[in-house]
């Protein structure tokens, strides 16, 4: 029986990821019906559990543990990161259905879901939730690598260890805490080393090759690196428009330092050559192995590439440019008409156009300038061949960055003019270089490099045989000529300046209108932003106080009607910064019912996005949660607008829930215990410090910080990101006046 | 005084025009307070305890009733500031007694003889009346929005302080004295001191808890000083025959404002 659903899971699960378009890439995203996991109030999960292992803890303990454990993995599953029913859990499920085939009883136990994230990991939770990281994945090469993880994750859970270990971290009260941090280092080891052989054991009975077990190791222990290892081609960014010395990347690349012996006293895993030593000895003690490292390779390289899309998409969002450009380097080898690799791209170029760009160490220097500095490799981080690309990527020019972005952003665009996201990213590397101080259109050539070493030497024969001509054998020096070639990337001497390649690198956009005209109606816009700035520094100081608290009032005036109220993050902090996860239920409880009651109040139209009405959400409402969870965090960190490449999707939503204006608000509220009889005592006798610090005390103890952010959808920019901290409780009533003026502010029109 | 409040009705009709600040909406906060002073600063300097009439006799006490009511009303220009006036009347007293005596110099009529005297006695303590009027700023701390949560505010106000009652209950041992009690209570207070006016500076810090959309309760602390104009107006003791000579009251009075420097407030808020 169990092969039949297999076999049929297996070819629905082929469907799906046969459907699979790299080229016109989707996110990874949840499909079908919502799972209790993520359905299920955290409350209602603790009062439910019936586990039997918990048994063996004291009645506090038991509370204390489901408390924070359902509390914590509730808020992963909500973060955004988490996906169910998507192709990566799908096939993570068929293989720990193939790993279980002969215990039914705990896979039915268990369900299976992926974390959208680079860090290589995977974990199960006492609730039988088993946790895959795409990063992970992303790094493997077969099947039976990922199939040992499952088990060995399975293996935790089946041995009920995160009870163990909680049940060990929170005994033994006497130890110093150096003790404890040994003994539970040492006690988790003993774990893990217990989850390994278990794991063999699964991975024996599924008839999967013990050749891989070693393997999945190697991809631990290398997880750090990009997921391949391929030489950076020198000439990857010369085309006919460009040409980038190859020169630039000629750094040799920086060795792998990741040893299998490392130090793991204090680690919560065995080191990688205890692993290898100890499951050697299990493998060995099993016969009649099978020889199959994938039951189906192309399914595994499928889900696999997924990942890998992911990983970069990740990259992308977390403004690893060069982890980025080089796992969409790999990539594109494989899937060379990518529309999303070439998005990403676009995407991480367009930063360098911004005028505070933030730049790297070493970016500063031309790169033949560096040849002379005492530059270190090792202080870039990277090893293996990414270092390559890495040191040449650092040490370009903020000049010669800001072209590259522009000619790739613009290749990007003419391969498919009808890729709106890659439209959208022209249209704004053309506002930002417009806008950018440094970026000076006078000074690049009608001709590409080639072109202008063609017609160097042809004017050099023309000027030698002039000179032979007339008989003049002295050589003329002028120095304001040589200046003046200099900036444009001419040498009197030698002819075209190699260091100055991106000089060159627009020549068609020098003699295109369309692009000519563009740049010319965006600098319009930012000749007038610099005529206001004059205005500005024209006024009085009463004249700037009262601009200025304009601007203020203002930041808020977003014209809101109607907003989309997505899941709030609410903190009940209290002492030592804890989070106490029952008061900040309650609280997010009370925040619902008095963002309703402002809403009708002040006639916004308000539409739930949350968690609130738990049974209601629908998996397009999860996956839209995630979205903009991701969207908010990215803008949140640099609000500059030039995020694009979600844009699309954020629009799409604006017109599925039928609203312009996203609401992200966060509460944090500590209460800081700070009255206590020593402090009185001591401020007592401090008299008279003591008579002002006390009030000040008694008033201070409580306080909120409000966060607001409210997205554009449309714009897909963030419109307002303000917080508001102040010394009040967090009851009904303050939160009322509170939320009232936010929402009140926001309603207005600028 | 015109002046100021004319220019506060100014100010009022200006900042009534702006959008963002209030509470609901609602720019103008009228505060009705109780204050009562907290007796620190009496403590730590050890004032000695005077007599308050109690059943026709005078008992030694303590020097606690000082406690005010005060009438604000705020104007608020924006988020995190308002402006306003407050009136304010305190009751308090002072102590008549200096080591359990009252005593007096003055020189005789129609000669140049200095006559010192001293009753041992007992006086109950000298009732005041102080009314103040003071413009004052408040400030929301952080972000808070005036006029909910933390504020401090701080005002400059001109006082006036009045003894209510100049003929206090006294009580001494007549068949020592050449003088009955009559005769002293009729001459205690020396006339010309009776009205003293002076400066109030206050800083205060405040939580005010919403209760209803318009109406706010307040908890509060106060520190006040106290500064009295023109000691040299008054007269020496030599210059009265009275028994508490004006720059005597000047300096009783100032130093008992001075002890009043702590106080704790509760009030209510209503905005409009």
């Amino acid at each position: 029986m169990n092969y039949y659903v297999l076999l049929i899971s297996a070819l629905f699960s082929t469907a799906i990821w046969g459907q699979t378009d790299f080229d016109h890439y989707s996110l990874l995203q949840s499909h079908g019906t919502i799972p209790a996991d993520f359905s299920t109030p955290t409350q209602h999960k603790i009062k439910h559990t019936k586990d039997q292992r918990l048994a063996k803890l004291t009645p506090a303990k038991r509370k204390e543990f489901l408390t924070f454990s359902n509390y914590a993995i509730d808020e992963l599953l909500h973060a955004g990161s988490v996906t169910y029913g998507d192709p990566v859990s799908q096939y993570i499920t068929s293989i720990a259905q193939r790993l279980l085939k002969n215990d039914s009883v705990l896979f039915k136990k268990l369900r299976f879901y992926t974390i959208n994230e680079n860090n290589a990991n995977a974990f199960s939770t006492n609730q039988g939730m088993v946790f895959v990281t795409t990063g992970l994945i992303a790094q493997m090469t077969s099947e039976a690598q990922l199939a040992f993880v499952l088990g060995h994750e399975i293996a935790h859970y089946s041995e009920g260890h995160v009870i163990d270990m909680f049940d060990y971290s929170t005994s033994n009260s006497g130890l110093s805490y150096k003790e404890k941090t040994r003994f539970f280092s040492k006690y988790s080891r003993q774990n893990e080393l217990e989850a390994d052989e278990i794991g063999v054991k699964y991975m024996h009975d599924a008839g999967y090759t013990s050749a891989e077990i070693e393997k999945t190791f190697d991809v631990l222990l290398y997880s750090y690196l990009p997921f391949e290892e391929i030489a950076f081609d020198k000439n990857y960014f010369t085309n006919q428009w460009m040409y980038v010395p190859e020169m630039v990347f000629n750094k040799p690349k920086v060795e792998i330092s990741a040893a299998e012996n490392y130090n793991d006293r204090f680690a919560s895993h065995p080191n990688i050559a205890t692993r290898k030593e100890e499951i050697q000895q299990k493998i060995d003690s099993l016969t009649a192995w099978e020889n199959k490292s994938a039951f189906d390779q192309q399914t595994f390289e499928e889900v696999r590439n997924i990942c890998r899309f992911e990983f970069v998409l990740n990259d992308v969002y977390n403004d690893n440019a060069i982890e980025a450009l080089y796992g969409i380097y790999i990539l594109e080898k494989q899937f060379p008409t990518s529309h999303f690799l070439r998005n990403c791209k676009s995407q991480i170029w367009l930063s360098h156009l911004t005028d505070f760009e933030l730049e790297e160490d070493f970016s500063e220097y031309d790169y033949y300038a560096d040849e002379s500095e005492e530059f270190s490799e090792y202080d870039l981080g990277y090893e293996g061949q990414i270092s390559v690309f890495a040191q040449g990527y650092s040490r370009l020019s903020h000049d010669s960055k800001m072209t590259m972005s522009l000619r790739i952003i613009r290749d990007n665009y003419l391969s498919d003019t009808t890729d709106r996201i890659a439209s959208k990213l022209w249209n704004k590397a053309v506002e930002l270089s417009a806008a950018n101080t440094s970026f000076n259109i006078e000074n690049y050539s009608k001709l590409t490099f080639n072109n202008a070493i063609i017609q160097f030497q042809k004017e050099k024969l023309k000027a030698d045989s002039i000179n032979k001509a007339v008989g003049q054998q002295q050589i003329k020096y002028n120095k304001y000529e040589a200046i003046k070639n200099s900036k444009t990337g001419f040498d009197n001497e030698n002819g075209i300046d190699s260091t100055k390649f991106y000089l060159y690198a627009l020549s068609d956009l020098m003699v295109d209108s369309s692009f000519l005209k563009l740049y010319a109606s965006f600098s319009e816009g930012v000749d007038e932003l610099e005529s206001e700035t004059d205005e500005f520094f024209d006024m009085t100081d009463e004249e700037q106080t009262d601009f200025y608290v304009s601007e203020y009032e203002q930041k808020l005036h977003i014209g809101m009607d109607s907003v989309l109220l997505l899941q709030p993050e609410i903190n009940k902090l209290e002492r030592y910064n804890r989070k106490n996860f029952e008061k900040s239920d309650q609280l997010t409880a009370t925040f619902y019912d008095v963002t309703k009651s402002v809403t009708d109040d002040l006639n916004i139209k308000q539409i739930n996005l949350n968690r609130a009405d738990h049974f209601a959400l629908t998996t397009a409402d999860f996956n839209a949660i995630a979205s903009f969870n991701r969207a908010i965090a990215k803008r949140s960190e640099n609000e500059t607008g030039n995020f694009i490449i979600d844009t699309e999707i954020l629009d799409s939503l604006r017109k599925k829930y039928g609203t312009n204006e996203l609401l992200f608000m966060e509460l944090k509220s500590m209460n800081r215990h700070q009255i206590s009889v020593p402090k009185l005592v001591a401020f007592s006798i401090l008299f008279p410090i003591g008579v002002f610090y006390l009030p000040k005390m008694i008033f201070n103890n409580s306080s909120s910080n409000y966060v607001v952010k409210v997205l554009d959808l449309k714009k897909g920019e963030l419109v307002v990101n303000e917080s508001y901290f102040a010394f009040e409780p967090p009851t009904r009533k303050f939160m009322n006046a509170r939320l009232n003026a936010i929402f009140h502010q926001l309603k207005q029109k600028k | 005084m015109k002046n100021i409040i004319l220019g506060f009705f100014i100010l009022i009709t200006v900042v009534v025009c702006a959008q963002e600040s209030g509470f609901y909406g609602k720019k103008m906060v009228f505060e009705y307070k109780f204050i009562g002073q907290l007796p620190v600063f009496q403590n730590v300097f050890g004032e000695s305890k005077g007599y308050v009439l109690k059943s026709n006799n005078l008992q030694s006490s303590y020097n606690i009733p000082d406690y005010s009511f005060s009438i604000s009303l705020t104007a608020l220009k924006n988020e995190n500031k308002g402006y306003g006036l407050e009136f304010l009347t305190r009751n308090f007293q002072f102590n008549p007694l200096k080591n359990n005596e009252i005593n007096r110099q003055y020189v005789l009529t129609g000669s140049n003889q200095l006559v010192t005297e001293n009753i041992t006695a007992k006086v109950a303590y000298i009732p005041l009346n102080e009314l103040v009027i003071m413009p004052k700023m408040v400030i929301s701390s952080d972000q808070s929005r005036l006029p909910v949560g933390f504020s401090t505010e701080f005002g400059l106000g001109y006082s006036i302080t009045r003894i209510t009652n100049t003929h206090p209950a006294i009580d001494f041992d007549t068949t020592t004295s050449n003088y009955s009690t009559a005769d002293v209570q009729a001459n205690f207070i020396d006339v010309r001191a009776e009205e003293l006016k002076g400066l109030v500076m206050m800083y205060g810090l405040k939580m005010n808890y919403p209760l209803t959309k318009s109406l706010l309760f307040s908890l509060g602390f106060r520190y006040q000083l106290h500064y009295l104009f023109n000691k040299n107006n008054f007269q020496k003791m030599e210059e009265t025959a009275a028994w508490m000579s004006g720059r005597e009251i000047w300096s009783r009075i100032n130093q008992r404002r001075q002890w009043g420097f702590f106080n704790a407030g509760i009030g209510l808020i209503y905005c409009f």
